[in-house]
Parts: C-alpha cells; structure tokens; sequence
C-alpha cells in the first residue's frame, strides 16, 4: 500500500519524477486505497467475561480513527451485553483511561434468549501517529453472552483531522 | 475543523507551462483536502444525568449540546449519531430527527418533521439499547449550516442514558452521480 506524505510546496522549478511519484502518484493512491484493517468474527464466539475476538493494527499518522463494529448478541439471562475498545492495551474508548466504563462504549439490555443487534461507529480523536492496536472486548453483567450470527465486523480506519 | 479548501481540477491544456501557482492549487491544496476531510464531531461520555423527555413534538436534545455547524461547498452531508435509549414505558416509542439550520427538519425537508421522524425505534420499558443511526442529505446548498438533534415521544419518558458513550458527527460527503 502507498504511504501518504504530506504534499510538498511547489516552486518555480524543474519537476522531478521522485516528486511526482511521491507526491502526486503515492499521494494519490493512499487516497484510494484507504487506509483501514477489518476483522471478521466465527459464528457463536462466546463471551466469557471480558474477552478479544476481534484485534486489529493499524498504522497511523497522526489523523482521527473511526472504529466501527457490527455483530448480533444475545443473553442467557436478562442484562446486558457490554462492548468496550482498548487501545495500545492501554486506555478504554470509554473513558480514555486505563479503566473501562460500568457499561463501556455502549451496551444493549437484552432479554434473555432475545437476539439484539449491536453497532459502534466511532471516531477517536487526536490518535498519535504511530502503530495503534485496536481491541474489541466484550462482557456481560451476568448471565453468558455469545455473538451470533457470524461476520461479525470489527474494522479501524484512519480518518481525517479535525 | 472545517475544510472547504477544494479548488474544481482545471483541464490541463497541452502545451501550456505548469506553474507552481496552479500545482499548488490543483495538486497540494486538493489532495490536503481530500486527506484531512472536512466534518465535525461532538462526543459525551457518561453525563452526569441521563437526557430525558416526554414531549410528543420534537424538542432539543440537551440546550444546543447536540448542535455542530460545519461550512460545506454545495456536497452532500453524511450524519450519524450513535446512542444508547429507551423509553420508560413498554411497547412506545422514542423518535429522533435533525433539524438544519434552525429551520427544516430531514425526516421531511419542511419545518414540520414527520410524525415519526427521521429514526424511530419501540421500546421495552426501561432497557437501554445501542443504536447508531446514519442519514445522507443531499440537495444541501455552499455555505455554513447547522446540525441539530431533536427527539419526542408518543408516550412515557424517554431516556438517552447516563451510562453510555454518545457520538453526533457530520460530514461533508460527495456529490450524487445518478
């Protein structure tokens, strides 16, 4: 994939294919290439306390992530079913913090046996350039929570800078 | 952040002398803008109280806290907003629209928003659920605009729990082809 380098300043000068190549055609690519990693889930992935079916990497520079998941869950018992996203295995998308939200990023209620879809689309801001790793964790308040349905979709793209 | 330095690539001639004005401009500027994109973005995590309502006409959600404005150059919008709701009695509903401007609801592009709004959904008494929500709105003319959450019930009480992480974010999309 082509990296994106910050286009340079033109002068009054003589073009050179380096630049061209760099600059325009790279450039140019990255923009339709995207730059993003998704990651699919089995069907019946259970959620056994806080775990991570779904890890992805991605290299960044210094743009907004949008972190998005798709997925059906259900409860064996009435409560909830809590997604939450640990960056670099260190801070919560929930709090910013080392320590996850009650609810996480979001939650759904459920009842219990019932299917719920559940849906994050959701842009961090201010990510440092760097590699990043995203972390999808899952739980339940009680009762065992399974994502059903198979494809599952966890993806991170780097986005634009406010 | 807004974004609106998109200069409409020329038709190169042949034979003409490139400039360091028009690479600039057609080259550096546009694909700056194309990498930075151009959109606005509001999160809460885990007010202090959960927003309630139980108006049957649409209200603000919160006192102009859902409300971005963004500069466009004539695009299409994309609006999303994620959230986790319910409503305090069985079986109703909770609706949410985005009025523009100060002026026209999306759900219909008037001043008066449809009864059942732009998303809508029916609840179980007092069960937070997730949602994430998305709309494109065309036809939107250059210049800066408003995007605000509005939001009713048919009955009950309805809830954008405290316990919960909100987004609100629009974008300046692309232009329709077909």
């Amino acid at each position: 994939m082509a990296e994106w380098t910050d286009p340079r300043t033109w002068a009054d000068e003589v073009l050179l294919a380096e630049q061209m190549n760099t600059d325009i055609r790279d450039n140019i690519q990255f923009l339709y290439d995207r730059n993003y990693v998704f990651k699919t889930t089995p069907n019946n992935e259970n959620m056994t306390g806080l775990i991570a079916p779904f890890t992805s990497t991605l290299l960044t520079q210094g743009n907004d992530v949008l972190v998005t998941f798709k997925g059906v869950v259900t409860n064996t018992l009435s409560d909830y079913t809590v997604f939450d996203v640990k960056v670099d295995n260190d801070i919560w998308l929930s709090t910013l913090t080392t320590s996850s939200a009650s609810h996480g990023l979001t939650a759904n209620l459920i009842t219990a046996a019932f299917y719920n879809s559940i849906a994050i689309r959701f842009l961090y801001t201010n990510v440092p350039a760097g590699i990043h790793e995203f972390r999808l964790y899952a739980t339940t308040i009680s009762g065992s929570g399974i994502i059903r349905g198979g494809m599952g979709l966890f993806m991170i793209e780097e986005y634009g800078k406010l | 952040m807004t974004n609106t330095d998109w200069n409409n690539p020329r038709n190169w001639r042949g034979g003409e002398t490139l400039t360091s004005t028009q690479l600039n401009k057609q080259v550096k500027t546009n694909l700056l803008r194309l990498y930075q994109r151009n959109y606005a973005v509001f999160t809460e995590r885990y007010p202090a109280a959960s927003y309630t309502t139980t108006s049957t006409s649409f209200v603000a959600l919160g006192t102009e806290k859902w409300r971005l404005s963004l500069i466009s150059i004539g695009n299409n919008i994309d609006i999303n907003l994620m959230n986790v709701a319910f409503n305090t009695v069985s079986a109703n509903y909770v609706y949410f629209d985005i009025r523009v401007d100060d002026d026209y609801y999306i759900s219909s592009l008037t001043s008066t928003p449809l009864s059942d709004g732009l998303w809508r959904f029916r609840s179980i008494a007092n069960t937070p659920v997730n949602h994430v929500w998305s709309h494109l709105l065309t036809g939107i003319p250059t210049g800066l605009h408003s995007y605000e959450v509005f939001w009713k019930v048919n009955a009950g009480t309805g809830v954008v729990w405290l316990n919960s992480v909100s987004q609100f974010m629009v974008e300046e999309y692309g232009l329709l082809t077909g």
